[in-house]
């Protein structure tokens, strides 16, 4: 594939994946006990882990979505937003399944906000999909720390 | 390896920044979690905590707090199902009000804002109830108390509902 190609997919997937997580992580911070009640109606997570969960989501979105924007610790950032993606991808669609009708929680806290669906099951794929990508081609230039540029598949 | 290690010692050191980030904003943000409660979590602990959240304005009733409301008539019970659903089965009094509908109907718009309300659906698994609650309090409704338990809990406790029973 194309250097240049590559890396204009890792700086765009970079910046789209960290913006939405940092709005995303926004309503969460700010109405922490709204969001552990969209953790709990997941049915998933015992009542005593909930509100350490809502918090740790909370910040994990943001600090990550800030590392990726910024290009700091690219790849560790990318990782850890595709496991936090995969968890949500089983989590709404163990929820479908148990034909649980909840509120995704994923932009907004709170039981007003948008439903569960497999629209949400898509988007989080794709996003999936680009901080995979990343994970695997850190590379890209507007970072501000770029200790994490040697690719997967041998040195850039 | 090398790379393995170092991302997987990394994503620990951004997991602890960000729990302890979040202990200590919660610490002193004024909707926050304080410390002191973040494990001591009981069943139905985190509905209260709801009900605090500056930003709801409703608070939730269980199954004997309903029945209470319902024997005293002191609320009017509000179902938040679809009217097909309400016409089945509901809790003895109710009046059916879909939450999608809500703004819209006419009935709503007589009750006094400071009217006793307690919504419900059909039980924990559903949030129809909740949605109707965000419409009702953006309408101005001061005094809205969620019955999560819903149909679900009121049944099986024999309490009283009006059931259409099919016809042959």
């Amino acid at each position: 594939m194309n250097p240049g190609l590559k890396i204009a997919v890792t700086l765009t997937a970079r910046i789209v994946i960290g913006v939405i997580f940092v709005y995303a992580s926004w309503d969460k911070i700010i109405h922490p006990f709204s969001f552990s009640a969209n953790v709990e109606a997941y049915q998933i997570l015992p009542q005593r882990a909930l509100y350490l969960t809502a918090i740790g989501v909370a910040w994990l979105e943001m600090i990550c979505g800030i590392l990726l924007v910024t290009g700091v610790w690219t790849r560790t950032a990318a990782f850890m937003i595709s496991v936090m993606l995969m968890v949500f991808i089983v989590g709404i669609t163990r929820a479908m399944f148990l034909d649980l009708d909840i509120s995704c929680g994923c932009f907004e806290s709170g039981i007003e906000g948008d439903r569960i669906g497999w629209r949400r099951v898509f988007e989080d794929t794709l996003m999936l999909i680009a901080s995979l990508w990343i994970v695997i081609f850190p590379k890209s230039p507007l970072s501000l720390w770029d200790g994490e540029v040697t690719d997967v598949l041998g040195p850039a | 390896m090398n790379i393995i290690r170092t991302v997987v010692v990394r994503s620990l050191l951004v997991l602890l920044t960000c729990i302890a980030s979040g202990i200590i904003f919660n610490q002193f943000y004024s909707g926050g979690i304080r410390a002191s409660e973040l494990i001591s979590v009981r069943k139905e602990i985190s509905y209260k905590r709801i009900a605090q959240d500056t930003s709801l304005a409703y608070q939730r009733v269980s199954l004997d707090e309903a029945y209470t409301l319902f024997k005293t008539k002191a609320a009017l019970f509000v179902d938040a199902r679809q009217e097909a659903i309400f016409k089945l089965a509901h809790i003895r009094g109710a009046v059916s009000c879909y939450y999608q509908r809500a703004a819209q109907l006419p009935i709503v718009n007589e009750w006094p804002k400071d009217k006793l309300l307690v919504l419900y659906c059909g039980g924990v698994k559903c949030d129809q109830a909740d949605q109707l609650a965000e419409t009702l309090v953006g309408m101005g409704f001061t005094n809205i108390h969620i019955f999560p338990g819903g149909m679900d809990a009121w049944r099986p406790a024999g309490y009283p509902i009006d059931e259409t029973k099919a016809h042959h």
